[in-house]
């Protein structure tokens, strides 16, 4: 099971998500983009980790002459596989949520996080400037409400209100990766 | 995006959405991006929320029960509280697009605001100006060198480290081209093999016996995802009217079998026709430990459409473990 992956493997299994190579390398990332995030909601402590097992271990399969139908649905099923599998490690960790570590997420004004924030501002500072506009505006907190102001910022960039979210959640993402990196480096 | 699906993506984000349909949202996040990053709006509005206190009351102890469980999701809610406190406090921005009023506005406005800024009062505009410009060539002067110094020690590294990997990789690609030869040939032996032994498993699926005098009917399933019948199509079992009995043998990942048995021992089977549940089977065991056989009456059956859902439970929860799918002739 273990041991270095071979390029013909991945190859196939590239060839598996689409024909055209570019277009393949796209569809790899979102669906290792998708794998981590299912991994980290069903508790996995490196989704990462466990995303890049879960792509090997079904390119093993398919070098092994494997003729896979579903791959999204194959690939479910070997994350739930791989999942399961890194339970049975123990994991220091692996903490559980004590009463006092929930109050303090809790908390209705907990104390300022101050490398978190400043972080925060270093990471806001390196968007391009419309992501920072459209940030501040999607969550901008004042007298007019939420979904009519961002009615309002839809209908001005001229996209849906479903479109509008998504966007908005991918630079929300990309922040959190910066502020994540950022916190540790510190 | 529908209103049932958002329901649905907040349950399991809760960690309350049955496991059958927590496995059928999660393979449709793998198949459709969209869908998924739909799932990342409803995780942030949840997320947000529960910072703002707008949860109800029984989400949120189902939010911090389940949701906060986890260390990684824990850091979102902490990202999410610092977050929301910074871009929501900062004053509305200005739209990136500048109109050309502003443009001459700013133009018509920068020399009093430099005079009041250095503190020049009622200095003539040509003086601030000229101590502005030299004070700013000096600046940019500093600035600009050591902005090329670093540009010229990043390149540096940039290149000492590609020609690391760049060596890293011939030597890679080295090994492995020994290696190729090697493994192009035995690839190409497992094929032959695996292509033989795909035809006689076909073989012996269209010829087992379902003559019409026969008291069992049976067949052997691969699960619904993985292979089909012999040309992909769905298995059919012909039942025959002597028949008394259907047997299914349900065939089962090596690995997953392990550890099916070893998180998930109770295993039961349930037949499906037309979304209903027609029968169910408990206490299910592996045979020489590759597959699950079920014995069901043949009275039971009509002709259609079939599935066999396998569902494993412990310890650990419960989990589906595989989907089979036939049809059945009844004659």
């Amino acid at each position: 099971m273990d041991g270095v992956l071979s390029q013909t493997a991945f190859d196939k299994f590239l060839a598996y998500l689409d024909p055209g190579r570019e277009r393949a390398g796209d569809e790899y990332l979102k669906l290792r983009h998708s794998l981590t995030r299912i991994l980290e909601w069903k508790g996995s402590l490196t989704p990462e980790e466990h995303a890049d097992q879960t792509v090997d271990r079904v390119c093993r399969k398919l070098e092994e002459g494997l003729v896979i139908d579903d791959l999204p649905k194959y690939c479910r099923t070997v994350l739930n596989f791989v999942y399961l599998e890194s339970l049975k490690k123990p994991d220091s960790r692996r903490e559980e949520l004590d009463e006092q570590r929930l109050a303090q997420i809790s908390a209705p004004d907990p104390p300022d996080d101050d490398a978190r924030f400043g972080c925060l501002d270093k990471c806001l500072g390196k968007l391009p400037a419309d992501h920072r506009d459209l940030i501040g505006r999607y969550y901008r907190d004042d007298q007019v409400s939420k979904i009519e102001n961002r009615k309002r910022l839809a209908e001005e960039l001229g996209v849906t209100a479903h479109n509008l979210n998504v966007r908005a959640s991918r630079i929300r993402e990309k922040l959190h990766g910066c502020v994540t990196g950022c916190l540790k480096d510190l | 995006m529908v209103l049932d699906d958002e329901k649905l993506m907040e349950r399991y984000l809760l960690g309350v959405l049955p496991e059958e349909e927590a496995a059928r949202l999660e393979e449709r996040s793998l198949a459709d991006y969209d869908f998924f990053e739909s799932m990342l709006v409803v995780e942030n509005r949840l997320i947000d929320d529960y910072v703002t206190r707008q949860l109800p009351a029984r989400e949120r102890a189902q939010f911090e029960r389940h949701f906060l469980a986890s260390p990684k999701r824990r850091e979102r809610v902490e990202f999410a509280r610092a977050f929301l406190k910074t871009v929501s406090a900062a004053p509305a921005a200005e739209p990136a697009v500048v109109t050309e009023r502003r443009i001459a506005e700013e133009r018509t406005s920068w020399p009093e605001r430099i005079r009041s800024f250095f503190g020049l009062g009622n200095l003539s505009l040509g003086l601030a100006a000229s101590a502005l410009l030299l004070i700013g060539f000096a600046g940019w002067s500093l600035l600009e060198t050591r902005r090329v110094r670093e540009e010229l020690a990043q390149l540096n590294r940039e290149r000492a480290a590609r020609e690391q990997r760049e060596q890293g990789l011939q030597a890679r690609l080295d090994s492995q081209q020994g290696q190729n030869e090697e493994l192009r040939s035995e690839i190409a032996r497992n094929r032959a093999e695996l292509e033989r032994l795909r035809e006689i498993e076909a073989r012996l699926q269209q010829t087992q016996p379902q003559s019409p005098l026969s008291s069992l009917a049976s067949i052997i399933l691969t699960p619904a995802g993985f292979r089909g019948g012999p040309s992909g199509s769905t298995p059919q079992l012909t039942i025959g009217p002597d028949a008394k009995s259907a047997r299914f043998t349900l065939q089962v990942d090596q690995e997953l079998i392990k550890l099916i048995l070893e998180n998930y021992p109770n295993v039961r089977a349930e037949l499906v026709k037309d979304g209903q549940v027609q029968s169910r089977r408990r206490g299910l065991k592996p045979t020489a430990g590759k597959a699950f056989v079920i014995t069901l009456p043949a009275e039971q059956f009509t002709s259609g459409d079939y599935q066999i859902r396998l569902f494993g439970s412990g310890a650990a929860g419960e989990t589906g473990i595989g989907d089979y799918q036939f049809k059945v002739e009844k004659k």
